[in-house]
């Protein structure tokens, strides 16, 4: 089956969602992202990861090495006071456009 | 907020270069063992389920690179790449980089002497009150070329002309040279001769004493100089009694009548006239080494341009 692409300008506001639940690493962040997405979602390293180290420089997210429950390293993100309003930000944008496009694409 | 944390942030990726790269490396080589770990959970050999790992981290390169040019401050790092790669180019190819070089540095070069003159000449007003009615007037020969003017041509113009308020002569960017003696070393000095009047033309006071009388033009009168700023202060050290005191100038006494206020230095009319002191046409006169002369006039107040020119 053929994955579908992560509209653009919408994987900050999932990672800042999946991150407003619990501090989490880049593996576990794109595992949940997947399985929130009923599979339709699979985001790509070369994605991700730049996308977190600029939240990351924005002072949206916070990262530290901290080790897994496999006794692992890994480096950790969490939300910050300004990543969590940006979140609420977003997300609010976000259910306009999508209710705007349901609503057009249902009214026509 | 923001802004602050992304100049750190882009100082702290600057400054502690190979921590951040060694940090990217080490997230990247996290990915790959979790999720291999995941694949072996599913069945997969430890060799193949590396092997899928890598394939999902989709080149572990390519995705750091994608992190590097992906940041804020990506920017720095391409313009310092850019920087190496131009002066590796230039250290490769030298003779062109030479001409290149140069060719650059003469267009700037003569650009800039070309706008110094065009600057000191139209765009820096004359150091004169009303310049806008200070005329000069040249003598020309029938053919066009400049000539120099006659003392006697120059009075009878004094005398008649009508539109200008008053006239005076002077030696304009020439100069008669002249021995100094009796002050120390003996040096040469390079002496403006003006004609009565002058000062007055240019509106310019002294700062001591008073400019030439008429009488002072006339050939035999008493020699009389009068001393700019800078040659008072550096041949005379600035003395506040200087006036009456005698200057000998090619073994001739010259009175000192006057020293000009500092703005009317000829250094800002003309470069070298920084130190020159002025003389009475009464000296140059009779001096063998004639040199070009020019008249300044004065437009009177009611009067413009083209009638003075008719």
């Amino acid at each position: 089956v053929e994955k579908l692409d992560i509209p653009q300008g919408t994987l900050d506001l999932m990672i800042l969602t999946i991150l407003a639940r619990e501090p989490m690493h880049g593996y576990g962040i794109s595992q949940r992202l997947t399985a929130l997405s009923h599979d339709e979602f699979h985001v790509n390293p070369g994605s991700l990861f730049p996308s977190l180290y600029r939240l990351e420089q924005d002072g949206k997210l916070k990262a530290e090495w901290r080790p897994t429950e496999n006794n692992r390293r890994a480096k950790y993100y969490r939300l910050t006071a300004p990543g969590r309003r940006q979140l609420e930000q977003h997300r609010e944008r976000w259910n306009r456009v999508s209710f705007a496009v349901t609503s057009v694409l249902e009214g026509a | 907020m923001t802004l602050l944390h992304r100049a750190r942030s882009i100082v702290r990726w600057i400054a502690h270069r190979n921590k951040a790269e060694q940090d990217l490396d080490d997230e990247m080589q996290a990915f790959v063992e979790m999720a291999a770990a995941d694949q072996m959970r599913e069945g997969a050999t430890p060799g193949e389920a590396h092997r899928l790992a890598l394939l999902q981290l989709g080149g572990v390169e390519q995705a750091k690179e994608r992190v590097r040019t992906g940041r804020h401050g990506a920017w720095l790092d391409d313009l310092g790449r850019d920087v190496r790669y131009g002066l590796r180019q230039v250290r490769r190819n030298r003779a062109f980089s030479a001409i290149a070089i140069a060719t650059l540095a003469l267009g700037i070069g003569v650009n800039t002497a070309m706008f110094s003159i065009f600057n000191a000449v139209l765009l820096r007003p004359l150091p004169f009150e009303e310049p806008q009615r200070l005329v000069r007037i040249f003598t020309k020969t029938p053919d066009g070329r400049n000539f120099e003017l006659s003392p006697g041509k120059f009075y009878s113009w004094q005398r008649n002309a009508r539109s200008f308020e008053d006239m005076a002569m002077s030696s304009g960017c020439g100069f008669r040279e002249l021995a100094l003696t009796g002050t120390g070393a003996a040096r040469l000095v390079r002496a403006t001769a003006v004609s009565a009047g002058f000062f007055e033309i240019v509106r310019a006071r002294p700062a001591l004493g008073r400019v030439f009388r008429q009488e002072e033009d006339t050939p035999g009168g008493r020699h009389v100089v009068i001393l700019s700023d800078r040659f008072w202060k550096t041949e005379l050290g600035g003395a506040p009694d200087v006036l009456g005191r005698k200057l000998k100038l090619s073994d001739e006494a010259y009175t000192i009548v006057g020293v000009m206020l500092r703005h009317l230095d000829p250094s800002r009319t003309h470069r070298q006239g920084a130190r020159r002191p002025w003389e009475s046409l009464s000296g140059w006169r009779r001096a063998p080494e004639r040199r070009r002369r020019s008249l300044s006039g004065a437009v009177r107040n009611e009067c413009n341009f083209d009638a003075a020119r008719a």
